[in-house]
């Protein structure tokens, strides 16, 4: 009998292998698995490789050699560069902190009045682009003209303001003005998620509400701050705009405004790749520390009976957190946009304020006279849909083939997604430019070449959301469909993408408004028919054009809050900052 | 002498009534146990006992001192008591010593007695080996342990107790709810269990406060609970009964099928009801008809299961439309259809109120 169904089964495995090997090398598994392969090869694997080649590279006669890392750090302004980078990044980032953590937990914990009103706050000076946030501080805090010393000379009868934004301090202050929303993010979440009778646990043991504060809420929290600082620090390292708008007036140099500096003439393209170096390696180094400070202890906490959180009765001190907040929005967004608006309205933006000076000229210039801005703000909105549309169809696709482990090194295939979040974006233009400007590519000037920097830069946020949505999908459910008799191809039509629709479009959103301001990716790679508007606005910022400049951001503003709007209606309050 | 007293405690939401004028007290070192369904309020007592929650109406006092009423309520922090939460609530950023630790820093207990006594209490709830490690690290059950060392350690004044065993699994409950017997009486701290699971309540009480509707229904021992639900709520929340429909009719009560003289049944008082609870294990089947002095009636079995400690039958009695429930051996076994005989012992018919507030 054994013997019997031996042979019955190895006749059926004979048959199930019978089939041409040519017929099994074309199944659909397998070609979506090259195209895929293919696909991440091209972006990022490919970019990457040729950053550091070019480092290595003679740029005459293409041979091998170290002289690009000799130029690089040669000279002390270019590692000085490197210094005022890191500085920056670590001031920057506890300016964020500072900000953060205090409306965060006063707007998760706390009885403090306008908790709505606030967290509206934060997420408003979330959707202004941090180009923008420095026009805005530039045309309230330029050493003579700025609007805040004008009203202190007035008042005061004083031959100078109080505020020279110019400064390492005022770019300090101004980048943290837009990089502290995703502490607060981060921060929030963690203390919303934080179970109630984790506190009263403490509380019954005899701690009073600032000791369970600062020994159990905020230690709890700790993981999420350390977690968001660690990344802001990132994203001011990389970050582009808001220096070149105001440490290159400063007369100083950050490492971003340096590699721009290779780029112009004479390009040297090799000694950029160099000089950006250090930038992956400390990228790299810091997301490893994080993982491995975190790995221990667990921070996932049990739910407790949810429902009854009471507020922290905070007494009089609710009122300073309050005002504390107030003064956080209005140096964010209420002073930032009125000034932009009140610019975008007038002839002449330096001029008293009066009815002679108001015009509409500006937009109709940005919007019908000149070709140029026309273009670009074409250009960006066009990029930005295809960007939007690539990046989650290719994240959610990554996702699931990961997540159902439907192919051999599907979890090889989620990392080298995620890796282009090792990379700041100036360095990704690098990379980009490197691997596709020169033959056989010739890319440079296409809107492609713009087009697949984007899809790179945003992958990584488009397979996360596309990620943690599948996660909280149960495999039951397309289980279901499969023992009902559909297949694989069924349940995602008709079960995965019907119930993930509103994440995968929340996740478009989101990358739709952050491709329309990204920057730093754009620089090196847009040529004269490919602008777009964050590279127009620094054009425009070095000509003093603050006018035409102001009614750009004006419209890039009322583009993002449409966006937004939309999401808000279709999603739900909150729909680009939920972590899950 | 009494430790804790409950006066008219109320809270309610709105027109929502949650707990309604609810009174209890209990004796030092007493354990007692709130038993009731989800929604009866057991929680929100709780709740206020420890400080979290603030009555309406009523009062709170411990050893003879105001703690809660509808205008103050003193914080937890302040009450010198300590309370094991169903989700433990251990804090995974500290180790199971610093968990311990936490409520005698609190107490500003001097470093090196803190140590001692942590050490101390852990090797009460055999976990001294474990004391560096992180909850995240410990299976459920030494989760649980921790979070009662946490509890224990401070020799709090009242221990507070939130359906503590209902995250384990079933094994492993069993265990713990005579761990928390033995830690109660090597310490004797009194003590408030809050749970749905009448087992639990009866390994580890007391006394056993059955909760309707914000109020108490009945409190007692577990025995005489059991013995004498002294409502159709408790009947059928305690074990298991048959309610009995009878009538009394001078010295006697008349049910259905049957009469009994009012002194056999189990009660010293007059009876004032026309509702009675039999247990279902107070009846006896036979299959010819037994010569005895209790109660004797024909019937058939109706339906029948299986529980592997026993037999659940339902017997149809064959005069009338009565129809009881009755557990049996597992090893007398009847077949469905089978003709019976019951006997039943008058004194195990307990007259019961209709419920105070259906």
């Amino acid at each position: 009998m054994a013997e019997i169904g031996l042979t019955k089964s190895r006749e059926r495995a004979k048959t199930n292998s019978g089939w041409s090997p040519v017929r099994r090398a074309i199944n659909p598994a397998t070609l979506i698995a090259v195209a895929l392969a293919l696909a991440l090869l091209l972006l990022v694997a490919n970019p990457l490789f040729h950053l550091v080649k070019y480092s290595l590279t003679r740029a005459s006669d293409g041979s091998f050699t170290f002289a690009n890392y000799a130029a690089a750090f040669g000279r002390p302004r270019y590692v000085q560069a490197l210094i005022n980078t890191l500085e920056l990044a670590a001031v920057a980032s506890a300016i964020c902190a500072a900000i953060a953590v205090p409306l965060a937990w006063a707007v998760s914990r706390t009885n403090m009045p306008g908790r709505g009103f606030v967290h509206a706050m934060v997420l408003a000076s979330f959707l202004i682009p941090p180009f923008v946030g420095a026009i805005g501080w530039i045309l309230l805090g330029g050493p003579n003209s700025g609007w805040i010393n004008r009203v202190w000379m007035a008042l005061t009868g004083a031959s100078s303001g109080p505020i020279n934004i110019f400064t390492f301090t005022g770019l300090a202050v101004v980048t943290a003005l837009y990089s502290f929303p995703l502490i607060y993010v981060f921060t929030k979440s963690a203390l919303d998620m934080i179970s109630t009778e984790m506190e009263e646990a403490a509380s019954i043991l005899g701690a009073g509400p600032a000791q369970i504060t600062f020994r159990i809420t905020l230690p709890l929290a700790l993981p999420a701050i350390l977690g968001s600082v660690t990344l802001v620090f990132l994203e001011v390292l990389g970050l582009y705009g808001t220096p070149a708008l105001i440490a290159i007036p400063a007369r100083f140099n950050v490492v971003t405004t340096q590699l721009a500096a290779f780029f112009e003439n004479p390009v040297r393209v090799e000694v950029a790749a160099a000089f950006s170096m250090p930038m992956v390696g400390i990228t790299v180094l810091l997301l490893w520390l994080q993982r491995r400070l975190l790995s221990r202890k667990s921070y996932v906490t049990v739910g407790g009976k949810g429902g009854h959180r009471t507020p922290l009765e905070l007494g009089a001190l609710r009122w300073v957190l309050f005002a504390y907040a107030m003064l956080i929005a209005a140096i964010t967004v209420v002073l930032p946009v009125v000034v932009i608006v009140q610019t975008a309205l007038s002839k002449a933006w330096a001029a008293p304020l009066s009815a002679a000076n108001l015009t509409l000229a500006n937009f109709t210039q940005v919007l019908f006279d000149q070709a140029t801005v026309r273009q670009a703000l074409l250009n960006t909105f066009n990029y930005s849909i295809v960007t939007a549309t690539i990046c989650v169809a290719l994240g959610f696709a990554v996702a699931y083939i990961s997540a159902r482990r439907l192919l051999p090194f599907a979890g090889a295939l989620s990392t080298v997604t995620l890796a282009p979040f090792a990379v700041p974006g100036i360095v990704l233009a690098i990379c980009f430019y490197a691997a596709y400007a020169p033959p056989p590519f010739k890319l440079y000037g296409t809107g492609a070449l713009v087009v697949v920097a984007f899809v790179t830069r945003f992958l990584p946020i488009a397979f996360t959301n596309a990620n943690s949505a599948i996660q909280g999908l149960h495999t039951e459910l397309e289980e279901a469909v499969r023992i009902a008799g559909g297949g694989r191809r069924r349940a995602l039509l008709q079960v995965v993408l019907p119930i993930l629709k509103k994440s995968l479009f929340g996740s478009w959103l989101l990358i739709f408004i952050i491709a329309t301001r990204e920057l730093s990716t754009a620089m090196f790679l847009s040529g004269p028919q490919t602008r777009v508007i964050s590279v127009l606005s620094l054009e425009l910022s070095e000509q003093g054009q603050y006018e035409m400049l102001s009614a750009i951001s004006v419209l890039l503003l009322l583009v993002t809050a449409a966006v937004t709007l939309v999401g808000t209606l279709a999603l739900g309050r909150d729909f680009m900052l939920r972590r899950t | 002498m009494t430790k804790l007293t409950l006066t008219d405690l109320t809270k309610s939401y709105g027109s929502t009534v949650v707990v309604d004028r609810l009174n209890l007290t209990l004796r030092p070192g007493e354990f007692v146990s709130l038993l009731g369904p989800s929604g009866c309020g057991k929680t929100t007592t709780l709740r206020m006992v420890a400080g979290f929650v603030t009555p309406t109406g009523g009062t709170i006092e411990m050893d003879g001192q105001l703690m809660s009423s509808a205008r103050m309520s003193l914080p937890p922090e302040k009450r010198q008591m300590s309370m094991i939460f169903q989700s433990y609530a251990l804090w995974p950023n500290m180790t199971v010593a610093q968990n311990v630790a936490f409520g005698l820093k609190m107490r500003k207990v001097p470093r090196a007695e803190a140590r001692q006594r942590v050490a101390q209490i852990l090797d009460v709830v055999q976990l001294g080996h474990l004391a560096e490690r992180y909850p995240n690290e410990l299976s459920g059950g030494q989760q649980q342990r921790v979070s009662l060392a946490r509890a224990l350690v401070v020799k709090p004044d009242i221990l507070l107790l939130d359906e503590p065993l209902s995250n384990l699994d079933a094994n492993l409950r069993e265990g713990m709810r005579s761990e928390i017997r033995r830690l109660h009486d090597e310490f004797g701290i009194t003590s408030i269990y809050v749970t749905h699971d009448q087992s639990e309540a009866m390994t580890t009480s007391d006394r056993i406060a059955v909760m309707n509707k914000g109020r108490i229904e009945q409190i007692d021992d577990p025995q005489t609970l059991y013995r004498r639900p002294r409502t159709r709520y408790v009947a059928e929340f305690i074990g298991r009964s048959n309610i009995l429909d009878g009538s009394v009719s001078g010295t006697g009560v008349v049910f259905k099928e049957f009469e009994v003289a009012a002194g056999r049944l189990d009660t010293r008082t007059p009876i004032r009801t026309d509702a009675f609870s039999l247990r279902t294990q107070n009846i006896a089947l036979h299959d010819t008809r037994p010569n005895s002095d209790f109660i004797v009636l024909p019937g058939s079995i109706a339906h029948r299961s299986f529980l592997g400690e026993s037999w659940d039958y339902a017997v149809q009695s064959d005069g009338s439309d009565l129809r009881l429930r009755v557990l049996s051996p597992p090893r007398q076994v009847f077949e469905v259809g089978q003709k019976v005989w019951l006997e039943i012992d008058p004194s195990h018919i307990v007259p019961i109120q209709e419920d105070q507030h259906a």
